[in-house]
């Protein structure tokens, strides 16, 4: 609908398509959201908060090229906010330009240094250039400002695993976890985390059970299955783990991993079709893998 | 020429060592330390420059930041003139210039650039002997292989480096020539760890060379520092793989290029580090090939002459998830004792080192995490290693040289270091321990390791250590340690049938307390490098009872007859047939 605000009589199409934007938004809906973001706009004419929603959508529809030409368009109109930068970050950290990422994120946190969410984003930064005294730093900046600020947790966990302390990356998952328990009940990443450092320790049960969890509380995530079958598999429990490791691959065909795990398993019990037929999986998926996923 | 020559005064089967075997114990340097109980201090003790060794690798480092600058050098310890004393060798770059182009050959004429033999004196005292040996070299050089080619007794070497490689034939007199155009060996492009192996136990020592990447002075691409943008080491994966080569010896002083009938050459890979052990148990030995950031490679030798890569199907090409990493060293050893030989891939930093557990027949399984390898290796860039048995124990620790590739790391990455310490990991019932702090103040000194060797320098039945860093002066580490209270054997396997000293042989040493331990007899493995060709058997308290030799020829030996501790020599039936082939 072709109809803008400027018209006058647009003030119903516009708040109609601002309604549908937002629904899809809440309900996570990205592409639908972007999509009514975009129809909104032509409604609406270029509203800055529109032009944000929609680089949010866009982000989160893994479209970080577009958040970034909308944030430019939305920069015609004045010089980002706040929360334009941190949009301007993660699409900048998407899109692995983690200079400008940074950049874009100190200059946040010079104008709001109280928002926990900027060292938040640069830990994330600092953590994928293996920076990890600084992204040590950073979320334990962000928990200082916000101390419920469950995800900044769970990446301090990590970090401290990348560290080499691995008693120490479990209390904070363990925090996480027990913060996300009452105020994110589907957060699932400190729960495969958690599984991950389990089954590098050699404790299996423990990493299947965090891996089941996470799988629990989000059944779309192939992560979370590969764990619970990656577990399942130096358990011994060949047959479960193929199921476990076949809906990993079936969420997410380009993942590589699951493929080959279930190529090693097959081999070993005995199925060489199937195993020539997940490790040919295995050579296609990791063809069109990213290296470094984000 | 094939030997026939007997060896004086041996000949029985099993007799006591003469020349490396019988060298004074404890002849290099001081005797080690002993505490009032009479056990030695653990800790190995650098004598590099008490016992004479003045050597610096240059790596002529220039703005260009070309990628051969930070790949380092290799050390070999041989016995050349056959004194029964082990000499040491060293690889060394060139002159370079930020300009260096195809057309211009790097400048090895300064003596800094020299590759460097050292002889070792009856003093323990090491002597330069590089030019009256006629080793300086030509080129700019990485690795360096050894093998008695002409099984005429006296080892020879084969160096590599950019642009070709070189042969030189041991004339038995203290002096080398260069036979590399008539043997056929020179090969192309950049090669870097390369093994003496006789892939068709003919008897004669073929020649397995590893190639690292399709590269020129001109592709070398400007590649900036992820934080800085200043000039960085380019990754691998800006330049195309290249196939390695393999090279059969014609046992007439010359060799000829098979890497294309053997099937080696349509598997393009960027070598590192080259391994050998008959992985399958088939009688043959296989060749493991450490590729930097792509899958790895297993050469299973099927017995005629071709070789199949089963890296993916044995659970070696990738670590437990699929996922490449940069191998870069590498080495079998039977880690759990359970007689099959395990494997380690070192990497690079975050990497972890690849500790892959020998199943049998159901392949391999990834024991980085399991053997306390993960742990103790998050930080590490890991080059030289191998699995050694440094206190005699009885089991099969590790050992890795190590040191980042770039040398802009700590700007770019917090907590990584370009210079590193060495790393020794203490086998505890198959569970691996980071025992480096015990080991003496050699071990905490920051270094950018690259080859690394091992042998009994000192014949004093446990094991030193040589590391070949780059850029700088090597570290010529004894071993001062525990193991001086523990027994030994040291074997030298001599071949009648197979090549003389009896690489590709699998030797099994049972002892008293129902231990069997495996080990097989190569020079190869490590980085670019090439260690003492006997084989060191720790046993602890105990005492052996056997020793199963099954040669490269299909001859399987027993010896029964043998010594609380000490070394042996051990010679090859003649009159035995071999067995048929599995």
């Amino acid at each position: 609908m072709a109809v803008s605000a400027q018209a006058g009589a647009a003030t119903v199409p516009c708040d109609t398509e601002v309604a549908r934007a937002r629904q899809a938004y809440e309900h996570h809906q990205y592409e639908q959201a972007r999509a009514a973001f975009t129809a909104a706009l032509i409604a609406c004419g270029d509203q800055p908060a529109l032009l944000l929603a929609l680089s949010q959508s866009q982000l989160l529809s893994r479209d970080a090229a577009g958040a970034l030409a909308t944030l430019g368009r939305l920069e015609t109109l004045g010089p980002l906010d706040v929360p334009g930068l941190k949009v301007r970050a993660r699409a900048l950290y998407v899109s692995a330009r983690d200079r400008d990422a940074e950049l874009t994120l100190l200059a946040a946190a010079a104008r709001s240094p109280d928002d926990a969410e900027i060292p938040y984003d640069l830990g994330r930064i600092y953590y994928q250039q293996q920076r990890h005294e600084d992204a040590r730093r950073a979320f334990e900046r962000a928990i200082a400002l916000d101390p419920r600020a469950y995800k900044a947790w769970d990446n301090l966990g990590l970090t401290w695993e990348a560290l080499g302390d691995a008693a120490a990356a479990t209390r904070h998952y363990a925090k996480a976890m027990a913060l996300s328990q009452a105020s994110a009940p589907t957060y699932d990443v400190v729960y495969a985390n958690y599984a991950d450092l389990l089954i590098k320790e050699g404790q299996y049960q423990r990493a299947f059970d965090a891996a089941a969890e996470a799988a629990q509380r989000n059944p779309r995530d192939a992560r979370n299955f590969l764990l619970a079958g990656k577990a399942l598999v130096r358990i011994g429990a060949s047959d479960v783990a193929v199921k476990w490791l076949t809906q990993a691959a079936t969420l997410d065909p380009d993942y590589p991993e699951p493929h080959y795990l279930l190529a090693r398993l097959y081999r070993q019990l005995g199925k060489p079709e199937q195993a020539e037929a997940a490790m040919t999986a295995f050579q296609a998926a990791s063809a069109r893998a990213p290296q470094v996923r984000r | 020429m094939r030997t026939g020559r007997p060896l004086t005064g041996l000949a029985g089967v099993v007799v006591l060592s003469a020349s490396l075997l019988s060298a004074p114990v404890g002849s290099v340097g001081q005797p080690p330390p002993r505490d009032a109980a009479g056990t030695a201090a653990a800790g190995f003790t650098d004598i590099t420059v008490t016992s004479g060794i003045a050597f610096r690798h240059a790596a002529s480092k220039t703005s260009s930041k070309f990628l051969p600058e930070t790949m380092g050098g290799g050390v070999a310890l041989l016995d050349y003139d056959g004194d029964g004393r082990l000499d040491i060798f060293f690889t060394n770059g060139a002159a370079l210039d930020a300009q260096m182009a195809s057309a211009r050959t790097p400048d090895k004429r300064q003596p800094r650039f020299w590759n460097r033999l050292y002889r070792q004196t009856s003093e323990g005292r090491f002597i330069d002997v590089t030019e009256t040996a006629g080793l300086a070299g030509h080129r700019y050089d990485f690795g360096v292989a050894t093998g008695d080619v002409d099984n005429d007794g006296h080892v020879d070497l084969y160096v590599t480096g950019y642009g070709g490689n070189t042969l030189y034939r041991n004339r038995g007199d203290g002096t080398f020539v260069d036979v590399t155009a008539a043997a056929g060996v020179a090969a192309s492009g950049w090669s870097t760890s390369a093994a003496f192996v006789d892939i068709d136990g003919d008897g004669w020592l073929d020649l397995f060379v590893g190639r690292y990447l399709t590269w020129t002075w001109e592709a070398n691409v400007p590649c900036p520092a992820a934080d800085s943008g200043a000039r960085a080491y380019c990754h691998p994966r800006q330049f195309p793989p290249i196939s390695n080569v393999v090279f059969r010896n014609n046992g007439d002083g010359t060799f000829r290029d098979v890497s294309v009938t053997s099937g080696v050459a349509s598997h393009p890979g960027k070598a590192l580090g080259v391994a050998l052990e008959d992985v399958d148990d088939d009688g043959d030995t296989d060749v493991f090939v450490a590729n930097d950031s792509m899958r790895q490679f297993l050469f299973r030798n099927r017995g005629d002459g071709t070789f199949e890569e089963v890296a993916l199907a044995m659970g070696i090409a990738f670590d437990e998830d699929g996922r490449s990493f940069a191998g870069m060293g590498t080495d079998f050893g039977d880690y759990d004792g359970d007689g099959r030989p395990d494997l380690l891939v070192t990497a690079l930093s975050l990497e972890r080192y690849a500790l892959f557990h020998n199943d049998g027949r159901d392949g391999f399984t990834y024991a980085t995490h399991t053997s306390g390898v993960g742990p103790a290796t998050v930080r590490g860039a890991g080059w030289g290693t191998r699995f050694l048995d440094y206190d005699n124990d009885g089991d099969r620790d590790l050992f890795v040289a190590q040191g980042h590739v770039l040398d802009t790391v700590s700007k770019a990455r917090q907590g990584f270091d370009y210079e590193q310490p060495l790393l020794m990991l203490r086998n505890d019932r198959a569970r691996f321990v980071d025992a480096s702090t015990m080991m003496g103040a050699s071990f905490t000194k920051p270094a950018a390791g690259r080859g690394a060797a091992v042998g009994d320098l000192d014949n004093d039945g446990d094991l030193d250590i040589v590391v070949a860093n780059l850029d700088g002066a090597p570290a010529v580490l004894r071993n001062d340690g525990l193991a001086g209270s523990r027994r030994s054997l040291t074997l030298r396997l001599r071949g009648t049938r197979s090549n003389r000293d009896g690489i590709g042989a699998v030797v099994t040493l049972s002892d008293d307390t129902g231990r069997a331990q495996r080990s097989f007899a190569s020079t190869a493995s490590s980085y670019q490098s090439a260690s003492d060709p006997r084989l060191h058997i720790g046993i602890g308290a105990a005492t052996a009872v056997k020793v199963v030799v099954r040669w490269p020829s299909g001859a399987t030996q027993t010896v029964t007859t043998l010594p609380a501790s000490g070394a042996r020599l051990i010679e090859e039936p003649t009159s035995t047939p071999p067995p048929p082939r599995p």
